[in-house]
């Protein structure tokens, strides 16, 4: 039985986050631009078995020539989803998984959400309708998109709320979302976007993946040495992170963590299930001596703060539950033992009294296999490192603040207003994420963790 | 990338990110479109790390294009002063001064930067980015207690079922007597002989021991298990804090959490 994954790429940041990501999942399948495998590299994986686990992402086309991500692009404008009908993996998809309005959202939630969401929402539920019924046994859905623009924000939120709907809780739903940086914004009304958008994914979703824009900026520049990282550059670093994070799904191997394995070990409490990422071997080139990468390298890599895909200060929070995703030449052995260390020296690292596993590691064999004309070199060891640490309310925190700054103004809220919006949404909306940040605190509040024993 | 199996892995990584270099960095706008990297003197400042990209349609009046520019950085067009700027973000091109004019008249490529200057009296998206003087908003203790579904309901809630399990145990083993629990937690009660272990994975030390009390206490929240030890390795002796839950000889009293007593039939240790 199939256990599919249908990813939907909504908005300018995640239809261009998609792109790199199904660029490097055909690299590491061993799939051409065009959606073929040519039948070299087609025995080289079932020799392998490398393959056995593809559909879970690439459904079959009809007539068995090629494959088809299971995947839907959705933006309200055309222009960002033209350059996939127009670039070099225009034959990769079927025309009606890219979805374009006419009209943009003007970096508004509520155009996003209602007035001109409103006008597109039906054909996409439609169209994710027919890929689900194409599935055997569909384990859940990735959502792509950022939480400051108008699509990602306003469009999301009412596409994850019809999820809900049609699929219930029976379907997973995890969210790769672009969060604010804390020193530069895209736009002024960043907040308000933000805000709304979370008290909806509050709701809706089951996990949450933090990616911030600067932080992995400054990870390009200071732990992968690139002079002027490109953006470009930012969203091939973001791929690597998924692929890594979702390569147990895509791959087989008996220690793989799935969708169901993520969201229990990592959210004990459904509000509470805003996670970082963090990725390694990004070391710096001074660290990274050809020979000296091992287990236990990678392993503090990613507890490290400049490793971390969104900027925040774990050392200031407390950790609820933590997976470690290896992917490579990894000995399980090899593995614990640098858990262990990591528990035992790390003092920075505590987690809240009552975390029942703490750590929880996955180890998938499959390294990307590099076929005679695919250009991958292969990564021999790599670990992305998942986590649930109340230091993500600094990110909420400074959100909020800045909301409550505007709205106590009522800074722009009539463009809101104008397109349908009450106002009582954004109070509510502020109210349910300062609600949030109270419930990091009492977690890392509760006194007893202090004390392992009396 | 012939030699690929001298590369390091980091070496590796770095190189699929950076790519080949042939491609645009920013990727390319469609027909009739330009791909530009909005920044904005307040905003992003000098900042590089924008990566602000969004594409515009060549024939945008710029009046107009100035409309759209205010719902995203918030400067009224009438206080705006834009200027084109080259990938570097450094070398002026030119500004963008007639409001008649098409985008496309300023010959803007794929990749270039707007660059808008805000110039409003009253500094009204200045104002809003600076929260250093502003209050943090905060929920009240209050309203927070009157919220549903949040974290303190929710441990309040897995409180009360530990307890009830906890008494619902004791009932049970008073009437059955029971081998067949296999939950630790669920099994532990007054008498049995017990296994204290720590969290701590580099801490080997058993220590044996006789429960002598479970339940919830006075200094911590939970449920805790009350161990008479058979070597003084224990804190207390079955008071914490003042209050007492069983009785024994000083530092042979100990609580720990139940996950960390394991019941069985361990031999009494002598010195």
């Amino acid at each position: 039985m199939g256990r599919e994954i249908i990813s939907i790429h909504i908005g300018q940041a995640g239809v261009q986050v998609g792109n790199s990501c199904w660029e490097l999942y055909c690299l590491e399948h061993g799939i051409e631009q065009d959606g073929t495998i040519p039948s070299d590299r087609k025995q080289v994986s079932e020799a392998n078995n490398n393959n056995k686990d593809l559909s879970t992402f690439f459904s079959e086309s009809t007539n068995g020539k090629k494959v088809v991500p299971r995947a839907i692009f959705l933006d309200l404008e055309p222009t960002v989803i033209d350059e996939i009908r127009t670039g070099a993996y225009k034959n990769l998809f079927h025309p009606e998984q890219l979805i374009t309005g006419k009209e943009d959202a003007a970096n508004n939630y509520a155009r996003g959400h209602y007035t001109v969401g409103k006008e597109l929402i039906d054909v996409c539920v439609d169209r994710i309708r027919r890929l689900a019924d194409q599935c055997d046994g569909l384990q859940g859905f990735l959502v792509f998109h950022s939480v400051g623009g108008g699509t990602g924000s306003g469009f999301g939120s009412l596409l994850l709320q019809k999820l809900a709907l049609d699929y219930g809780g029976k379907k997973s739903k995890l969210d790769f979302c672009v969060y604010p940086s804390p020193q530069v914004s895209t736009s002024v009304v960043e907040p308000y976007n933000s805000v709304l958008s979370t008290h909806s994914l509050l709701e809706h979703t089951d996990v949450s993946f933090m990616l911030d824009n600067e932080a992995i900026y400054n990870i390009c520049k200071k732990s992968l040495d690139i002079e002027k990282p490109t953006y470009t550059n930012l969203n091939r670093l973001i791929a690597q992170v998924i692929s890594s994070l979702t390569s147990s799904l895509r791959f087989p191997g008996p220690l793989n963590l799935d969708i169901n394995d993520i969201q229990t070990n990592l959210v004990p409490f459904p509000r509470l299930h805003f996670v970082l990422c963090s990725y390694a071997p990004v070391i710096s080139r001074e660290k990274a001596h050809h020979e000296s990468i091992t287990v236990d390298n990678i392993t503090n890599a990613v507890f490290s703060e400049n490793n971390i895909m969104a900027k925040c200060q774990p050392n200031l929070g407390k950790y609820m539950a933590c997976c470690l995703m290896y992917r490579g030449d990894i000995v399980p052995k090899e593995a614990q033992k640098a858990v262990q260390i990591i528990r035992s020296e790390k003092k920075t690292v505590s987690f809240v009294e009552w975390s029942p596993t703490g750590f929880k590691c996955g180890i998938n064999n499959h390294a990307p296999v590099s076929t005679k004309d695919s250009e991958m070199a292969e990564v021999k060891k790599s670990v992305c490192m998942l986590s649930n640490t109340t230091a993500i309310s600094q990110v909420f925190s400074r959100i909020n603040h800045k909301f409550d700054l505007m709205f106590v103004k009522r800074a722009f809220v009539h463009w809101y207003v104008g397109e349908g919006m009450e106002e009582g949404e954004f109070a509510e909306a502020r109210d349910d994420l300062l609600a949030l940040e109270k419930d990091y605190e009492s977690v890392s509040a509760s006194p007893e963790e202090q004390e392992e024993e009396y | 990338m012939s030699s690929t199996n001298k590369l390091s892995d980091f070496e590796i990584v770095r190189g699929y990110v950076i790519g080949d270099g042939k491609d645009v960095p920013v990727g390319k706008a469609p027909e009739g479109n330009v791909r530009l990297e909005i920044t904005h003197s307040v905003l992003t400042g000098e900042s590089i790390s924008s990566s602000n990209f969004k594409n515009f349609l060549l024939d945008t009046k710029i009046k107009d294009f100035k409309e759209k520019l205010y719902r995203f950085v918030g400067t009224e067009p009438k206080y705006m002063e834009l200027i084109l700027r080259d990938e570097s973000k450094v070398n002026e091109i030119c500004k963008l001064e007639d409001d008649e004019k098409t985008l496309e008249f300023y010959e803007p490529k794929d990749g270039m930067n707007i660059h808008v200057i805000d110039k409003d009296p009253n500094n009204f998206v200045s104002y809003l980015q600076d929260i250093s003087k502003a209050p943090k908003p905060v929920i009240s203790e209050e309203d927070y207690n009157k919220r549903e579904g949040t974290y303190k309901k929710w441990k309040e809630e897995q409180l009360k079922k530990d307890l009830e399990n906890v008494n619902n145990n004791n009932n049970n083993n008073n009437n059955i007597n029971s081998n067949d629990a296999t939950d630790n937690e669920i099994e532990i009660k007054v008498g049995d002989r017990c296994k204290v272990v720590s969290d701590d994975p580099t801490n080997y030390d058993e220590r044996l021991g006789k429960v002598q009390f479970v339940g919830t206490v006075e200094f911590s929240s939970g449920v805790w298990v009350g161990v008479e030890l058979d070597l003084p390795l224990g804190k207390n002796d079955g008071s914490v804090k003042g209050k007492k839950y069983f009785q024994c000889t000083q530092k042979y009293g100990c609580f720990a959490k139940p996950k960390n007593v394991l019941v069985g039939d361990y031999p009494e240790e002598e010195i």
